[in-house]
């Protein structure tokens, strides 16, 4: 692979900017301000510390509210000695994120040049005003390229990267694919549905990847559910696959396992995966 | 990580130089209004090199840097400026400089600029800078170079989970060099046979350079509609270089590898592109050995690449 995912850099900027805005915090001339400071140092702590855990959870999180909030939170507690971070509403611009936040940000950026402006004269002001005015602009033609790019995760096929774990989306591609491969090689091919717990889940995929083969995957229907496509020789061998496959599992677990020599749909086995009452129903042959 | 910079959006990024540069000329005007002719001086002269990066900024990419450097010297002069007179309050521009330079530069660079340019901002108005001051700064260059890596994380995080190339309806060539172990190992796991077709196009390089760089485009997406169209589903095709691709396809000997060659090519044959008449492509197949392993295979695919790539006039 010719790129890979590395958070080690961004995660130390991210500690070394904590604490910068600690040390801030600690030198802020009045309370609220040094307590909103604080908070800013802690929430980037905290997503330093979980960056490499943040590509599992769906990127339409808004997470840009917060900093947007801290910034016009420090303009409404002390707009006198917080004003270096005006400039900082054309930064948030540039984040990839959805139409609202943009305008929430704008908003929130007009409501801070109000309080900025007790202490200045009608000539700075507009200066001031305008400036931002430019700079959120740039920061808007910075993001063109991050924002499509953005939405393209939102949507991504692979959902880790580096890791065997497919979208549904995918799995609606490669089961038809599978079908026909498998029937024109005789190989035994299976569809394996496994549904646990929500907090299960991350440790029975990676207890799933580990026990299957290369050229098998994961894929991830709904926070609660896995399937992988179990590709065999023959019926014997799967018979003994699927028994190390589901041995030893986090438990409670319900799993359904059907054969794809049989015309099956992806949404009714998910529909009868949901519906199954025993914890493990097995179809063999159509 | 430089390639993943993101150019900005033409229209917006031509938009800014603009209004720097009419904000420039108001100061001027304002402060010929108020009677400060002592200070028009500066601002009148800076405008006019503003107009240019302005004009600079609607041409090629190396024009569009040079403007972005121009508007950034322009624009630290008159915050320098406004930090000497002392009449602005000296926090608020303080911000300035740190934030429009992460907005211009690339990441990288910009972060050096800050970093340099701290004790001029700092010592600016004549006094030794308080502590607030230069953490504050320290702390607003930072938080852009954040913002610019969160961007780039979701740039390589864009690239590293589309399996697709950004191009053309085939697998990325990252995609396709993890696809043909699996291959290997399942063809050697269930005993089947595997085989690949190595093709060139020819056409491409030549394409870009006498037709620009969208025919070269046209002509590789009809060669993947091509290429669909006469492999089976259950076929990989995925794009190993500029003007190479790999057709794996699982589970055929030797015979039906040439077999479905000869379809690939007839049906190219019939695909008519008004420019360069019909496609062209080179086409090799290569089948795996019983008992062949990987680093053998691949190296035997790749020589065949080359051998594609010099055979070409």
């Amino acid at each position: 692979m010719g790129s890979k995912y590395k958070v080690g850099p961004l995660q130390a900027a991210m500690l070394g900017c904590a604490l910068l805005l600690i040390m801030l915090a600690l030198s802020a001339p009045m309370l609220p301000s040094g307590m909103l400071l604080v908070l800013a140092g802690l929430w980037l702590t905290g997503s330093s510390l979980t960056l490499k855990c943040s590509v599992r959870w769906p990127s339409s999180v808004p997470w840009q509210l917060l900093p947007s909030f801290l910034l016009a939170g420090l303009f409404n507690v002390d707009s006198e000695h917080q004003t270096v971070w005006l400039w900082c509403f054309a930064l948030l611009l540039m984040l990839p994120q959805p139409i609202w936040l943009m305008i929430l940000h704008s908003l929130l950026a007009g409501y801070a040049v109000w309080q900025v402006q007790a202490d200045l004269d009608v000539g700075q002001t507009l200066l001031i005003a305008m400036l931002l005015v430019g700079l959120m602009l740039l920061g808007l033609a910075r993001a063109r390229e991050v924002q499509s790019a953005w939405l393209r995760i939102g949507r991504r096929r692979r959902l880790i990267p580096g890791a065997r774990l497919w979208s549904v989306h995918q799995l609606g591609e490669d089961l038809p694919r599978e079908v026909v491969r498998s029937e024109r090689e005789g190989s035994y091919a299976e569809l394996v549905l496994i549904r646990t717990q929500g907090r299960q889940f991350w440790p029975l995929m990676s207890k799933l990847s580990q026990r299957l083969n290369d050229y098998e995957a994961c894929y991830k229907l709904d926070n609660r559910t896995l399937a992988t496509l179990l590709i065999s020789r023959d019926l014997e061998q799967a018979r003994e696959r699927r028994k190390t496959l589901l041995d030893d599992m986090p438990t409670p677990l319900r799993s359904r396992i059907v054969t794809l020599a049989r015309p099956l749909t992806l949404a009714s086995e998910y529909q009868a995966l949901r519906d199954q009452r025993q914890p493990l129903i097995i179809i063999e042959e159509g | 990580m430089k390639h993943l910079d993101s150019l900005p959006h033409p229209g917006l990024y031509t938009f800014f130089h603009a209004w720097v540069t009419l904000l420039t000329a108001g100061a001027a005007l304002w402060h010929y209004q108020m009677g400060h002719f002592d200070r028009i001086l500066l601002p009148a002269a800076l405008s006019m090199a503003l107009l240019t990066a302005t004009l600079m900024s609607l041409g090629t990419p190396s024009a569009r840097r040079a403007a972005a450097i121009i508007t950034l010297l322009a624009s630290y002069l008159l915050c320098a400026e406004l930090l000497r007179h002392g009449e602005a309050p000296a926090m608020l521009w303080l911000g300035f400089p740190p934030v429009l330079t992460t907005l211009l530069l690339s990441t990288r660079h910009a972060l050096c600029v800050n970093l340099l340019m701290a004790p001029v901002w700092l010592l600016l108005n004549g006094n030794w800078p308080s502590l607030i001051a230069s953490l504050s700064y320290l702390a607003v260059s930072l938080v852009g170079a954040l913002a610019r890596w969160e961007m780039m994380r979701q740039l390589t995080l864009d690239k590293l989970t589309s399996p697709h190339d950004p191009e053309c309806d085939a697998l990325s060539s990252d995609m396709i060099a993890e696809r043909l172990p699996q291959e290997h190992k399942r063809a050697n796991a269930l005993g089947r046979r595997l085989s690949v077709l190595v093709i060139h196009l020819p056409q491409l390089e030549m394409a870009h350079e006498q037709f620009g760089a969208r025919l070269r485009l046209e002509l590789l997406q009809r060669f993947c509609q091509a290429a669909r169209r006469s492999c089976r589903l259950d076929d990989t095709l995925g794009r190993t270089g500029e003007s190479l691709l790999w057709m794996l396809l699982p589970g055929t000997d030797e015979n039906d590898a040439l077999m479905t060659r000869n379809r690939l090519l007839t049906t190219l044959n019939d695909t008519a592109i008004s420019e360069t008449g019909h496609l062209s492509a080179m086409v090799v197949a290569c089948t795996l050995h019983p008992g062949e392993s990987l680093p053998a295979f691949e190296q035997r695919l790749r020589i065949k690449e080359r051998a594609l790539m010099d055979s070409t006039p």
